[in-house]
């Protein structure tokens, strides 16, 4: 029983941690895009600072 | 008046005489910026970009930045005007300090024939060395800007964008002859005049106001603070930066 308890608590908790890490991947995607579009309707490619920058804010909100 | 008295009278009448010397005399020119992008004209699905394009073109009128320049050398910077409803944090704010590479402090030094900028960036302060700024294309188109005759000059210049790779920019400079300075916004010198406007690609640095030869004392001093590296060196960092963030968001 106190297997099967562990082996339950393991799964889970792995299958948490790859959600939290896969809506991290996703969401660094999604910021990314943003910044493109950004970059698009600017009409001009920004410097590595600026879109990093970008990124880095999207995220954070 | 005994030996001792009389060294330390000689000592501070050195003292003073010193420090009335440096007080040279210097001059301020208080710039704004602005993006030369015709909004109407651009169009965009994401209403976010366009939300932040027009919240981000009124926190860049409250932006100001400051030239003091005496014969010898010159300092750029921003002025700390930021008050509260400036939010220092948001991506508009941020942006709008970030467009035109108008962050951190730019220093020339016309005796050493030197220009550095220093910075924040990836969390950690550099002092950039520039490269020599030269190959200015002087052209006899002129302009008035606030009652000083400006003269068109043209170059080509090169920044590390966001796929890593080295882009092509034009800067225009307007400078006038009538105030013989050879300095500029940012890191842009070397003209037979100061530079009253400055277009940095897509942001353009005017004149707000015009003070010359002030008396009260300034601080025109290389900054300290900073990694020492040269500019082709930081680009190369930039550069292999910016490929690997490609390569791990996979565009």
């Amino acid at each position: 029983m106190k297997k099967l308890f562990l082996t339950l608590t393991l799964v889970l908790a792995t299958g948490t941690l790859m959600n939290a890490n896969t809506l991290e991947v996703e969401k660094e995607i999604n910021c990314v895009e943003f910044a493109f579009d950004l970059e698009q309707f600017f009409g001009f490619e920004f410097n590595y600072e600026q879109f990093s920058y970008v990124v880095e804010r999207c995220e954070a909100l | 008046m005994n030996y001792f008295t009389k060294k330390i009278l000689l000592l501070l009448t050195l003292t003073i005489s010193i420090n009335i010397n440096s007080q040279e005399v210097h001059s301020k020119i208080i710039y704004k910026k602005k993006i030369n992008i015709d909004l109407k004209k651009r169009k965009s699905k994401n209403k976010e970009a366009i939300k932040l394009l027009e919240t981000l073109f009124d926190k860049m009128n409250k932006l100001e930045y400051v030239l003091l320049f005496n014969k010898k050398k010159s300092i750029f910077k921003e002025i700390s005007k930021l008050n509260r409803d400036f939010e220092e944090n948001s991506l508009s704010s941020g942006l709008s300090k970030l467009l035109g590479d108008s962050n951190g402090i730019y220093f020339t030094d016309k005796e050493k024939n030197k220009i550095y900028h220093q910075k924040e960036f990836e969390s950690e302060f550099f002092l950039i060395e520039q490269d020599k700024i030269s190959d200015w294309n002087i052209t006899h188109e002129k302009k008035e800007i606030d009652n000083y005759t400006c003269f068109k000059a043209t170059k080509n210049d090169t920044y590390v964008g966001s796929s890593g790779n080295l882009i092509k920019k034009k800067i225009i400079a307007w400078y006038t002859p009538q105030i013989p300075f050879n300095y500029g916004p940012l890191k842009y010198n070397g003209l037979p005049g100061l530079i009253l406007e400055l277009q940095n690609d897509k942001v353009i640095f005017y004149v707000k106001e015009i003070r010359l030869n002030l008396n009260n004392k300034e601080n025109i001093s290389k900054p300290k603070k900073g990694i020492k590296i040269t500019q082709s060196k930081h680009d190369s960092i930039v550069m292999g930066l910016a490929k690997s963030f490609r390569k791990r968001t996979g565009n």
